[in-house]
């Protein structure tokens, strides 16, 4: 089994406070994994810390066996992450942001062109490819969102909360992209508050509460006693409130 | 090591696109400010001031110094506004995401603000050659004094966004240091204007080594020992230069 990602006693500390604290953690390649937990319970301080947005002292994260602290080029040209927040110049246009994010990736003129083409047209935003980031719609600068963290086509897609905000009818669109991008082969990894989305589109997954991993495992096993992921999932979470 | 070189000519280009979309500010600020130069010392003052024998002009003399100021400033406003706006919207992440390496985001910043400094410098160099105080005595002195100097103050500019707090921070040191520090450091005058039990002051200013290396480039003046001058340019070069490197290995401030 190849692992896509392998967390080792990750602990991330901010000051006196502790984000995460010993996080233990797989994802399989080439599946689906949700990443759940309330908001402040470490998700996006370990999105980060895979990424290289965070550093963290104490603990190991592998991607694709890549160590991300000592062979971070290697890891990273595996990564691809739409962030939680715009992380972008507003200014810019679509195009352009595709571009500039292409050729941080190393990529040539003519690949990121072509690249860039192909997303635009996945994605509709052909006609908005001209338009500065601030003047987009929610829906999207969700898509342009995710159209970049594809530019690089990484074999890790991770998700930060990517249907945020987004009506039913974009939701339903979207997890039609990341399906589709998952029967390439692709590894994704998803957090959302929406407990349906990764019902939905998840086979694994992990919930975490104050930094502390609660549970990991196949979303069958953890539903079996429940009448839904939801009702699982807000189970564990007050169960470790209390 | 591989140097991601793509990714260090996009961000480059990309800091080339920000100055030229506000060029009004980024450039066409610093001629104009060099016009008024020549223009008060050139016809105002400069008329009525006799100088080094009658062998320059007042405006002569000056102008170098003027050159080196816009030099000093492109160069650090370009990566200190740069970094820290990308620090502010986090736009940075999309380069911390990045196969890039501190060394491949650090050269695109800094080639980058080279890019702005040396635009400014030859369009300031334009002005003076209207105006006719355009030679250039030692031509690759001059060209190797203007890189060291822009590459300094770019890298100054990136400690600057990274220490940096709040928007009225980043105009600390150009405010309170680089200005004063250039006025002083022999910009207007000649150090034998100045008081001899002054000289010190005026030596332990760093400013005044850039200004006489692009005045001793320009009109053959020098005030300073050549080897000492170019000991201490580059040591100052290679201190800030390793102070961002270790800045960024530390992820201070850009990774939380």
């Amino acid at each position: 089994m190849t692992l896509a990602l392998e967390i080792r006693n990750f602990t991330k500390k901010y000051g006196n406070v502790t984000a995460v604290n010993q996080l233990n953690l797989k994802v399989k390649s080439g599946e689906i994994f949700g990443l759940l937990g309330p908001n402040g319970a470490g998700k996006s301080t370990t999105i980060g810390s895979i990424c290289g947005i965070n550093s963290f002292e104490e603990g190991e994260i592998f991607v694709f066996g890549y160590d991300v602290q000592k062979d971070p080029i290697e890891a990273k040209k595996r990564i691809g992450l739409s962030a939680q927040d715009y992380n972008v110049d507003p200014f810019l246009n679509l195009n352009k942001i595709l571009d500039i994010v292409g050729g941080y990736h190393g990529l040539t003129k003519a690949v990121r062109k072509k690249r860039i083409e192909e997303l635009l047209i996945q994605f509709n935003l052909k006609q908005h490819a001209h338009k500065p980031f601030i003047k987009l719609s929610g829906g999207m600068k969700r898509r342009a969102m995710i159209a970049r963290a594809l530019i690089c086509d990484p074999e890790l897609l991770i998700l930060d909360e990517p249907t945020a905000a987004l009506d039913v009818e974009l939701r339903y669109e979207l997890w039609d992209h990341i399906k589709a991008f998952n029967e390439r082969g692709k590894t994704i990894i998803l957090t959302s508050h929406y407990i349906e989305e990764i019902e939905r589109l998840c086979e694994n997954v992990a919930i975490i509460n104050h930094g502390k991993l609660l549970y990991q495992g196949s979303k069958k096993e953890l539903i079996k006693d429940y009448k839904s992921l939801e009702e699982a999932y807000r189970c564990f979470i007050k169960e470790n409130e209390s | 090591m591989n140097l991601n070189f793509i990714g260090v000519q996009t961000i480059a280009k990309r800091e080339c696109i920000k100055f030229l979309s506000t060029a009004i500010q980024s450039l066409v600020g610093p001629w104009l400010n060099a016009l008024l130069y020549i223009f008060i010392f050139g016809k105002v003052i400069g008329s009525r001031v006799t100088f080094f024998e009658g062998r320059f002009s007042y405006l002569e003399f000056v102008f170098p110094g003027v050159l080196a100021l816009n030099i000093i400033i492109g160069a650090f406003r370009q990566s200190t506004f740069s970094l820290y706006l990308q620090r502010f919207s986090r736009g940075i992440e999309e380069i911390l995401v990045a196969p890039l390496t501190n060394f491949d985001i650090i050269t695109g910043y800094v080639l980058g603000a080279l890019a702005r400094s040396l635009t400014i410098g030859i369009g300031t160099y334009i002005i003076a050659i209207v105006f006719g105080i355009g030679d250039i005595l030692h031509f690759w002195n001059f060209l190797m004094y203007a890189i060291l100097i822009a590459l300094t103050f770019s890298f100054l500019g990136l400690i600057v966004a990274l220490w940096a707090e709040g928007w009225e921070q980043l105009s600390i040191v150009d405010i309170f240091v680089i200005t004063p520090l250039t006025f002083l450091g022999g910009l207007f005058t000649s150090i034998d204007m100045i008081a001899p039990k002054f000289h010190w002051l005026i030596r332990i200013n760093p400013f005044f080594y850039f200004i006489d290396a692009i005045r001793y480039s320009m009109i053959g003046v020098q005030e300073s020992n050549p080897w000492l001058r170019f000991l201490i340019i580059v040591s100052i070069l290679l201190i800030v230069a390793f102070w961002t490197r270790h800045l960024f290995s530390r992820g201070y401030k850009i990774k939380p």
